[in-house]
């Protein structure tokens, strides 16, 4: 499960849900809980934005509606996942993790921080990312010194991987 | 007097495993890391949180 906080000024939560059904078969049946495809909704707005998406991707997968086995569910309980999960990417950068893990004081801390999640998407995507704008953005973050250093050279890292 | 100790034990548990449970995070919208100052930015934006399950 993933939770997604988003500034509507600027990201549509439809836009999400596009990217939500693009990202796996929706005739695909959910075989465990744990791994299940699902829109959990929060509101009113937000299960009719995805009964009218599921509609929409049934049409763009070749799929009757009837067939979708995606659910959706109004949202539980929602539980962090352990510190290891987290930041998934990052574990392959030890140097930066760890600098990250000794700034936040908690787990839930470091889950939830901005700084952390843009860095998670730019190093877990490689040369998918536009690395210029990546190097623009670094003093905007307010890192300590050490933290800047070290994904200066992991942005080298990924320019000389990229070659 | 043996209800008033029950029931005075009954709560001193429930004070007890209060304060012991971890409270949960609840996905609300809200960003609590601030230590960073884009972190400390980003942490007035009002958000709206969307909930996904991706096998």
């Amino acid at each position: 499960m993933i939770s997604i906080d988003f500034d509507p000024k600027v990201l549509k939560y439809e836009d999400l849900l596009e990217i939500f059904w693009s990202a796996h078969r929706c005739d695909q049946i959910n075989t465990s809980r744990q791994y299940m495809n699902a829109v959990f909704f929060h509101d009113e707005a937000q299960k009719k934005a995805a009964e009218k998406s599921k509609a929409a991707a049934a049409a763009k997968q070749g799929v009757g509606v009837e067939e979708v086995q995606t659910t959706i569910a109004p949202v539980g309980k929602f539980t962090y996942a352990e510190g290891y999960h987290q930041k998934y990417y990052l574990t392959r950068f030890g140097d930066i993790r760890d600098i990250l893990t000794r700034t936040y004081k908690t787990e839930k801390e470091l889950a939830d921080s901005t700084v952390a999640t843009r860095l998670n998407a730019y190093l877990g995507s490689g040369m998918k990312r536009d690395w210029a704008v990546f190097i623009k953005e670094l003093p905007d973050y307010g890192m300590p010194e050490e933290l800047e250093k070290a994904l200066s050279k992991a942005a080298v890292r990924m320019l000389d991987e990229a070659k | 007097m043996k209800i008033r100790l029950i029931i005075l034990g009954a709560v001193a548990s429930w004070a007890v495993m209060a304060g012991l449970a971890e409270p949960l995070p609840k996905a609300d919208g809200k960003v609590s890391a601030t230590i960073l100052p884009l972190d400390a930015k980003t942490a007035k934006v009002k958000y709206e949180t969307a909930t996904f399950g991706l096998g």
